[in-house]
């Protein structure tokens, strides 16, 4: 029982460590002004809410660079294959001893016919941000 | 997996086979030949492992239920895949010209044809309705890409209508299928069929998702109140995708609507209802396709109003089902005739089109002095198309009529032959401007010699099943007994 509880203190030390990463980041940053190292300047680009981003508020409807689609379409793809490659990662101590090297090789299968698609989309140019199609 | 299963399921796997290897080619290679030959290669080679599963070469089980019996590749499903891969290579070798005229998208237009001929052969031997469904929509998804690949004026307006209609009919399809499951608490079709039997469900609810899963194939079938999209789609979209989801789409929609309506929901109660309905369904698409097509200028909106009275006709064979299986062996018989005639008429049109670029049926006047092969070609196929009788149109709309009296349905024979003498009007004018009118140009076309012997091939599949009906009587009476 206390082995069981220990597990979620390993839970608890992790998220103590992951606001403490933070918090102590901005910590940091925010003595560093005082020695003079951080000098601030704002702006109203460094101000906004995604630097280098989209506007995330506009006067009227933003008008959104098309070709975001393509990298949406691809993303897509490669997450369905993370998906899918979890439960394969995870039982495949069990899937091994059942059917040796061909439960390797079948996720090589799938992750060849993930991958076409994605030859397709570099070799037609789509995957750069001007599209030239020649 | 075992050894057996990947042996029945080669035809399948070497398609999906050429779609990756298409896509790699069609990406390295920047000739537009080897693309064509590597998917011609892949389905060759399916065409051949059909063909190993049809007569039992090697490694063929009589167990036809694999994959924990989502998927069976009886006789049945094969029937099928000889069909829909003859479809395919056809259009690939008629289209290649006229792929090589247009500049942009060819290999996309192989890729995608080939990935919706993926979906359609799981959809041929789908035994459960998850696998239905995915089988369904990745044979549908890619024909809406190839209706708006051409970028012309009614790509986009096509594109969206067939995209929305689709989706819409799919949805309607899955709740039947979600009212089938909640009845029966099944997914698997045996399952469906037992559980029918033995507890003679008499609900609205069986009812309802009848009527739903009829209008979900009937969209893709092209009958009569979800037919809407037929004519906007043979008008706008290239010829070669036309006459793929003509004939392709067409036979794998009848193929699981046999599957679903013949075979699982086959108690009293939901025969007598769905009989009706389909027989309703049938009237309606004959009529209606067939008036409208009465008075069309275009020709490829007139092929598609003929297309729907022709799947009237074919919904026929399935509402006589009283006929032990008759009606099912008319319907099939009738699809291949179909795939033939309209084949051919859709290849000759193509070369005819090529010429114009322009869909108007005064394009063909006087067709027979400046080339008289295409004319004779094409008259073979719209007189088959009609039902004339050396043809193989006669001798589907035979078997088709004949079963529709043995299991009763008498009036729907009657409507049926009505209906044939009205389309006799709209096919006869063609082929009078064929043969009568005066051309607006004397120069011929000009015909390769590998487009003659597609076409020679179309036109003695028309004579010769016309003539001896039997060589095609054996295959289909094999294909069902596997089935029933």
């Amino acid at each position: 029982m206390e082995d069981y509880l220990l597990q979620y203190g390993v839970l608890v030390v992790y998220a103590l460590l992951a606001i403490a990463v933070p918090i102590g980041m901005l910590l940091i940053s925010y003595l560093a002004t005082f020695i003079k190292i951080r000098p601030s300047k704002p702006n109203e680009v460094k101000l906004s809410a995604y630097e280098s981003g989209l506007p995330p508020f506009g006067p009227k409807p933003v008008m959104f660079n098309f070709r975001y689609y393509y990298y949406a379409i691809l993303f897509v793809v490669f997450d369905v294959e993370t998906v899918l490659i979890f439960p394969w990662a995870v039982k495949y101590g069990v899937l091994s001893k059942q059917f040796g090297l061909i439960a390797m090789f079948a996720m090589f299968v799938f992750l060849f016919i993930v991958t076409v698609p994605f030859i397709y989309a570099w070799r037609k140019g789509d995957l750069e941000w001007i599209y030239n199609r020649n | 997996m075992t050894n057996q299963e990947l042996w029945m399921i080669l035809p399948i796997v070497f398609v999906g086979i050429s779609v990756l290897a298409t896509i790699l080619v069609e990406v390295t290679a920047n000739n537009f030949n080897k693309t064509l030959y590597t998917s011609l290669f892949f389905l060759v080679l399916a065409l051949l492992s059909s063909l190993n599963i049809w007569f039992e070469w090697t490694f063929v089980s009589s167990s036809e239920y694999l994959f924990g019996d989502t998927i069976s590749v009886d006789k049945f499903a094969v029937f099928f895949y000889f069909l829909i891969i003859f479809v395919t290579i056809f259009t690939f070798i008629v289209s290649r010209d006229y792929l090589l005229r247009i500049k942009h998208d060819r290999g996309e237009l192989l890729i995608l044809i080939l990935l919706s001929l993926t979906g359609m052969m799981v959809l041929v031997s789908a035994r459960e309705l998850i696998t239905i469904y995915v089988a369904l929509e990745l044979s549908s998804l890619p024909l809406i890409a190839l209706g708006a690949i051409r970028r012309g004026k009614y790509s986009a307006e096509i594109g969206l209508k067939f995209f929305v209609l689709s989706s819409v009919s799919t949805a309607i399809l899955i709740y039947g299928f979600v009212f089938l499951y909640g009845l029966v608490g099944s997914t698997h079709l045996t399952q469906i069929a037992i559980e029918l039997k033995n507890t003679n469900i008499a609900e609205p609810a069986l009812l309802f998702s009848i009527v739903a899963i009829i209008a979900g194939f009937g969209f893709k079938m092209a009958l009569v109140p979800w037919q809407s999209w037929i004519p906007d789609f043979y008008q706008g979209a290239p010829i070669p995708v036309t006459a793929f989801l003509s004939v392709a789409s067409k036979a794998s929609a009848f193929a699981i609507v046999i599957r679903i309506f013949v075979i699982t929901l086959d108690n009293s109660i939901s025969v007598e209802f769905w009989v009706t309905v389909f027989s309703l369904v049938s009237v309606l698409s004959m009529s209606i396709g067939n008036f409208i097509a009465l008075r069309q200028t275009n020709f490829l909106r007139l092929l598609g109003y003929s297309t729907i009275a022709q799947a009237g006709y074919m919904l026929i064979g399935i509402a006589a089902f009283t006929s032990n299986g008759l009606g099912v062996n008319g319907l099939l018989y009738y699809l291949a005739g179909y795939g033939f005639s309209n084949l051919t008429v859709f290849f000759v049109f193509l070369l005819i089109n090529s010429k114009f670029d322009d869909d108007r049926i005064d394009n063909l006047n006087g067709l027979i002095h400046n080339s008289p092969f295409l004319a004779i070609f094409i008259i073979l196929g719209l007189l088959s198309l009609l039902g004339m009788p050396p043809t193989v149109g006669f001798m589907g709309k035979l078997f088709v009529f004949s079963a529709a009296i043995d299991s009763g349905l008498i009036w729907l024979a009657v409507i049926g032959g009505i209906n044939t003498v009205v389309g006799a009007y709209y096919y006869l004018r063609i082929i009078k401007k064929i043969i009568f009118d005066k051309s607006n140009s004397s120069e011929n076309i000009p015909v390769n010699k590998t487009l003659y012997v597609t076409y020679s091939i179309g036109a003695l599949g028309i004579i010769f099943l016309g003539v001896l009906p039997a060589l095609l009587l054996n295959l289909t009476k094999s294909a069902i007994e596997s089935l029933i």
